[in-house]
């Protein structure tokens, strides 16, 4: 990309032009890189200070330094991401380092106890079950299955397999956890006692990551965690492709998402070959 | 088209809802100038926090054979139009994409769920299969906002974990659109219980 950039006539200018670039608001722009950048030469420091990308027009300059001419260079479009590419960055412009952390998830992962991973594996053997009996029926594979936690003891925490039936129902919105929230919500009518939100704190398995409609039921629904087995890079509304609904600025819960290792996907080939969706099905 | 008027209609399931306590939002579908399905919310009644009107105005038309003729047509909301008090969630906003929507016209933004622009474009969003459909607000908007305002002053003892508002007041001066005060999105904040 390109962007607009000034140089300082002397260090002593550096703070008013600074300064300028504050009360415009420019300098909210172009944050992945650095304000300035000086390059040194035998004799001199030549300085040049950032103002904003090229395709946005530049208020006036103060009065004391109305005849610099701003000009425009190409500089990094993204911050670095690892070492080498922070070098090759910075030799054009001073650029931000912003490595990808390691997915928090997946380093708590290797922490679970055996009892936990005995539970999950569990969990996903159930899963898998539904979905399989869906596709034999003649159904999309795609299930959604609500554990119980081990040793929960609270009596209304219902458990409930759910699979697609929006070929059966001729319905196309009839997707696995639709009909599972309709179905922890009708058996909740029968007991009064309950005003929770019907999945609070309640882990959630599911074969297929969930489309935008059933990512954000999810979230009215208040579940705890999910875990997913298959990503829908396409349709998906849980961060496997471009949208993912819990990191959205002002939705007002968000559920914690454990994604299936692709390593163990390996061992569960067969059962995944179940599981296969074109992938611009919303699931 | 006069969507004022069937924008009045759904204010009256809006009016409905609010009677019934449950969250003051409401719906027509229209097809060939008329209404085909009403609906508002049902969330607290069916312990389902998905019930949003929409879908339950769109479960009565799929279950309706003169309505859908054929089960099996992959868009049976094609040349329908939706008229709702609130900009539909994110939720409702990718069913209605998923059926084929022709339109939608609604009252006021929802600043935290809304999924045709205000959190989420759904409505146009990239998508492998489904075509998107124009939304657009403002129709109604005052009536709109009124109506969730006076939900929200009372105290919702219907929903999980109520919070006191005895010291609310209902205020009726309503700031213009696009320059939402943080009080105003306070009001319209939430679809459900």
């Amino acid at each position: 990309m390109d962007a607009w950039v000034i140089d300082a006539p002397e260090i002593k200018d550096i703070n008013p032009l600074l300064d300028w670039t504050r009360k415009t608001g420019l300098d909210r722009e172009l944050r992945h890189l650095k304000r300035i950048r000086r390059l040194q030469t035998s004799s001199e420091t030549q300085i040049t200070i950032l103002l904003c990308a090229s395709n946005t027009p530049i208020p006036p300059l103060p009065p004391n330094y109305s005849e610099l001419a701003p000009y425009t260079l190409a500089v990094p479009a993204r911050a670095a991401l690892n070492m080498p590419h922070l070098a090759l960055k910075n030799a054009v412009w001073p650029t931000v380092y912003a490595p990808l952390r390691p997915d928090p998830d997946e380093v708590r992962a290797l922490e679970w106890d055996e009892a936990r991973r005995t539970w999950v594996l569990e969990c996903v053997r159930e899963l898998v079950d539904g979905a399989r009996r869906a596709r034999v029926s003649g159904e999309l594979p795609i299930a959604a299955f609500l554990p119980q936690m081990p040793g929960d003891t609270n009596a209304d925490a219902v458990k409930a397999l759910t699979h697609d039936t929006r070929t059966s129902e001729s319905h196309p919105l009839r997707h696995a956890v639709i009909n599972l929230v309709r179905l922890v919500g009708s058996l909740q009518s029968q007991s009064t006692a309950s005003a929770e939100y019907f999945l609070t704190g309640r882990s959630l398995f599911l074969t297929h990551e969930p489309c935008i409609m059933c990512s954000m039921a999810l979230v009215h629904s208040r579940v705890k965690e999910v875990y997913i087995l298959i990503p829908m890079r396409r349709t998906g509304g849980a961060g496997g492709g471009e949208v993912n609904i819990v990191a959205l600025p002002n939705v007002n819960h968000r559920y914690r998402i454990w994604r299936w290792h692709p390593r163990e996907r390996v061992e569960r080939e067969l059962e995944l070959g179940i599981l296969a969706l074109p992938d611009n099905v919303d699931s | 088209m006069d969507h004022n008027l069937w924008i009045g209609k759904a204010l009256e399931m809006a009016e409905e809802a609010f009677e019934a306590r449950e969250v003051p939002v409401g719906c027509v579908f229209v097809r060939d100038n008329r209404i085909i399905a009403s609906a508002r919310n049902r969330t607290i009644e069916l312990k389902n926090a998905t019930r949003h009107a929409e879908l339950e105005a769109i479960d009565a038309i799929l279950a309706d054979r003169q309505l859908t003729p054929d089960p099996s047509a992959q868009y049976p909301l094609a040349n329908t139009t939706l008229y709702v008090t609130v900009e539909p969630c994110i939720m409702c906003a990718s069913a209605l994409r998923q059926l084929g929507i022709s339109e939608v016209y609604y009252g006021c933004d929802n600043d935290r769920f809304g999924g045709c622009g205000s959190v989420l474009g759904v409505n146009s969003i990239a998508h492998p299969a489904h075509p998107p459909y124009n939304a657009a607000s403002g129709h109604e908007r005052d009536a709109a906002i009124m109506v969730l305002r006076r939900f929200y002053l009372t105290e919702n003892s219907n929903a999980p974990a109520p919070r006191s508002k005895a010291n609310r007041v209902l205020r009726t001066e309503i700031p213009p659109a696009k320059k939402v005060s943080k009080d105003d999105r306070d009001e319209t904040r939430t679809r459900e219980p």
